[in-house]
Parts: structure tokens; C-alpha cells; sequence
């Protein structure tokens, strides 16, 4: 499972770089020579990630063309707009590394390490 | 016995932040106050619930046996033996209980549906960050950030701008920072905190929130013991949460604790003595408990005997 999620990054990245339509066979071809992988494989994935809404298609012939419904830094803003919207009523969904410091703090912290720093030094020229 | 479940839910009430908020070995044992901020309001929760429905219950019929409690509370109500406020009380613990299952159950499940959004958008454009296992994943973006996205699938989320902004180091203890929040299931302390003070806006559950979200943090915190390492992780809270560029940005992180946080790191403070660590944990203990004796049998026929002499 975390393979196929991993295969569909890799699909949506050649779809991002290639900046228009791609078909099954075309998108295999820029990930094999990196992966052993088959063109079933490729056309199982890319047929997930249209019904999720992340490509959409055209028929051309016999066969799809594929592109992202979306550009890559649309879904990375996505992504940082939903990481630090702050909605009490959203429940507790992630956890942060820290909170944002004031410039006041963040110059007493730097002040702090300062001093830690020396005394650790000093703790240590004494043993 | 009601006229002391209720001073003990009062003595609760006042005294759990004087008790709690702002002492000095709190801060030396993290897991201890976590533990006794829990155990204040489980205490306050049952001795509402008791003080609401012990006087429905006649004395000697109660054992600790909830079938039978549920039982009397049926039987007494159905025979119109409830006086006014004894009705009051016990709508007012049913209203209490209710909103806090209604309210668990709304952010449980929004927080539930964020992360699951966060996890698919994670994987179509995060790269995994090498060397760091399955986890840990690299975000294209220049606001310096780090997150967890805890739950099933858990993920860690570092940016670009976060790792440029890091040393090696400083990268691997941040990550370790996370791992401990992923393996404490720390998300599950902070819904509870929230619950409480959305479904209880009440002083001491607010303070309660904040204090188990800094906590929760100290905890992760001690991951890492070796003294130098302490000091990386407190450039790393620096550098990441410093004043940046995209300041306007980055509600979501919240404020303030910082401070605490890192003087903490910095001064690596001494494991409180085996005695007053298990003296708190009795305590503890002790909170959550006490209201449940006045449904022991024993103590219920003791009390019976007191108030129905003859």
C-alpha cells in the first residue's frame, strides 16, 4: 500500500514536469528507468489518481492523455494553509515542532543559548 | 456524604491550578503533571455524576456494581421520589456528560478527517526525507516548518526550509522531537484537553489546555537526555520558531511556552526523588478515586447508619 502511495507521487511528479498531456505509455517511460514496473501497473495507478480528482483525461484514439487538475504548488499551499490554519473547532489534528516566538523572546532565547553554551564550555575546560 | 462530594468537586475546582499551574517540579517531572492534570478533571467528573445520582439510590442498596446503580436511578425516578433539586443535579450531569461525548466525538472526528486530507496531499507532493525512515517526509516550501501528523500513517512533515535552516543535527533531534510525540500518542492527551475546555469553558480547563499542550512538548523534549544534544534542540526551537518572514502565516503554531521550553533544554533538570515521584502518582491515584468510595458498600452502609439513626 505505502508503495502504491508512493507510485502516485511519482506519477503526478512526471505529469508536474512534463507541463501537459502524457499518456499510460509515456508516463511509464519516464519512470522505468528508475523502477522495474509494467505498463498495467502504471495504468492501475493513473486510473486511481483521475476517480481521486488529482488528473483528469482526454481520449485521444484508442488510448487516455492525462494531466493534473492541479499544479504542484497549488497542493503544497494546500498543504501549508491547512498545516497552519489554526481552528479551535478542528479538533487537535497535528502537532507542531513549536509555537511562533515574538521577536522579544526569540532574542532572550538567543541570549540564553549564548550563556548555555559558555558555561557548557566552561563545564567542560574544568573536567 | 453529598454535602462532601460536593466540597470535594469544589476543592477540585479551586485548587487544581494553585496545585498545579506554575510549580517548580512540574516542570521536572512532565509525565507526573500530565497524570495529575488528568486525574483533576476525572475526579471533578465523577463527583458530579455521584453527587447527581447518589441521592436517587437508596443508601444500602449500593454496591459498585453499575448495573445495580443504573437500576435504583430508574426505580427512583419512575416513583416521582426526586425532589427539585435533586432533578436540577442530575440534569445538569446529564448535560455535562453529554456535551463532553457530543464534543469528543465532533473533534475526534474533524481532527480525524484533517489528518486523513493532510496524509494524501502529503504523499502526492512530499519526497521521503532520505535516511530518516518511512516517516519522515520533505515538503518543497520555504516557510521554515516541522509537524507531525499523528494517527494511523503517521507522518512527519519537514520543509525545505526548516532542514536549510537546520544543521544536520539539529534535523535528526527535531525528528526524534516527533518520533516521541507519534510514540506517547500525545494527540490524544491534546484532544482530551480541548474537549474539556470546549465542553467546559471553565478556568481551570483552559489553563489545563495550555499547560498539557507545553507539557506534552517537554515530554518529547526528553527524548533526547545527552546535555549537548538538549542545546541543538534548543537552536532548533529557535530557529524554527523565530520570527520569520512569513510571520502573518503561521497562526496555527500558537504562541508562547517557548521560553519555559527552552530553559528547560538548557538547564536539563534533575528526575524529581523516587518518594515524591510515587507521592504524586498516589496522589494522583487517589484523586480519581476517592469520589468512587462513597459507592462502596462499606462506606455506604457506614454513612447509612450515621444519617438514619434507629
Amino acid at each position: 500500500m505505502a508503495e502504491l502511495g508512493d507510485l502516485e507521487a511519482a506519477v503526478m511528479a512526471v505529469l508536474w514536469d512534463a507541463e501537459g498531456t502524457l499518456s499510460v505509455r509515456q508516463v511509464l517511460e519516464h519512470l522505468q528507468p528508475e523502477r522495474a514496473i509494467a505498463y498495467t501497473t502504471v495504468m492501475t495507478v493513473m486510473d486511481r489518481l483521475f476517480k481521486k480528482g488529482h488528473l483528469r483525461r482526454s481520449s485521444a484514439g484508442n488510448a487516455f492523455l492525462y494531466a493534473p487538475v492541479a499544479t504542484r504548488a497549488d497542493y503544497t499551499s494546500a498543504l501549508m494553509a491547512e498545516a497552519l490554519e489554526s481552528d479551535p473547532d478542528r479538533g487537535t489534528a497535528l502537532v507542531h515542532f513549536t509555537t511562533r516566538l515574538s521577536t522579544a523572546d526569540a532574542d532572550a532565547l538567543r541570549e540564553a543559548l549564548r550563556r548555555g553554551r559558555r558555561a557548557g564550555r566552561d563545564r567542560a575546560g574544568r573536567d | 456524604m453529598r454535602s462532601a462530594l460536593g466540597l470535594y468537586g469544589l476543592l477540585l475546582l479551586l485548587m487544581t491550578r494553585p496545585v498545579l499551574h506554575r510549580r517548580h517540579w512540574v516542570d521536572r517531572a512532565p509525565r507526573l503533571a500530565i497524570l495529575a492534570w488528568q486525574a483533576s478533571s476525572a475526579g471533578l467528573i465523577s463527583a458530579l455524576v455521584l453527587l447527581a445520582v447518589l441521592p436517587l439510590v437508596p443508601v444500602t442498596d449500593v454496591g459498585v456494581d453499575l448495573v445495580h446503580l443504573v437500576h435504583a436511578c430508574g426505580t427512583a425516578l419512575t416513583s416521582h421520589d426526586v425532589g427539585i433539586a435533586e432533578a436540577v443535579l442530575l440534569l445538569v450531569a446529564f448535560a455535562v456528560l453529554l456535551t463532553l461525548c457530543r464534543i469528543g466525538w465532533r473533534q475526534a472526528r474533524a481532527s480525524r478527517r484533517a489528518r486523513r486530507r493532510q496524509r494524501v496531499l502529503i504523499d502526492l507532493v512530499t519526497t521521503p526525507l532520505h535516511g530518516n525512515g518511512p516517516t519522515a517526509r520533505l515538503l518543497e516550501h520555504d516557510t521554515p516548518l516541522a509537524y507531525c501528523v499523528p494517527g494511523r500513517g503517521p507522518r512527519i512533515v519537514v520543509t525545505t526550509g526548516a532542514r536549510d535552516a537546520l544543521t544536520r543535527t539539529d534535523l535528526d533531534l527535531v525528528l526524534r522531537h516527533e518520533q516521541a510525540h507519534l510514540r506517547g500518542r500525545h494527540h490524544l492527551l491534546l484532544l482530551w484537553a480541548r474537549v474539556l475546555r470546549t465542553a467546559l469553558p471553565l478556568p481551570v480547563f483552559r489553563t489545563g489546555e495550555a499547560e498539557i499542550a507545553q507539557l506534552v512538548e517537554m515530554l518529547a523534549d526528553d527524548a533526547v537526555l545527552e546535555p549537548a544534544e538538549r542545546r541543538s534542540l534548543a537552536h532548533a526551537v529557535l530557529a524554527l520558531g523565530g520570527p520569520g518572514p512569513a510571520g502573518a502565516l503561521v497562526a496555527g503554531m500558537g504562541t508562547g511556552g517557548a521560553e519555559r521550553r527552552v530553559a528547560r533544554l538548557l538547564g536539563l533538570p534533575r528526575a524529581l526523588p523516587r518518594s515524591q515521584r510515587w507521592a504524586l502518582a498516589a496522589a494522583s491515584v487517589s484523586v480519581t478515586t476517592l469520589p468512587w468510595l462513597t459507592v462502596t458498600p462499606a462506606l455506604a452502609a457506614w454513612s447509612g447508619q450515621c444519617l438514619l439513626p434507629g
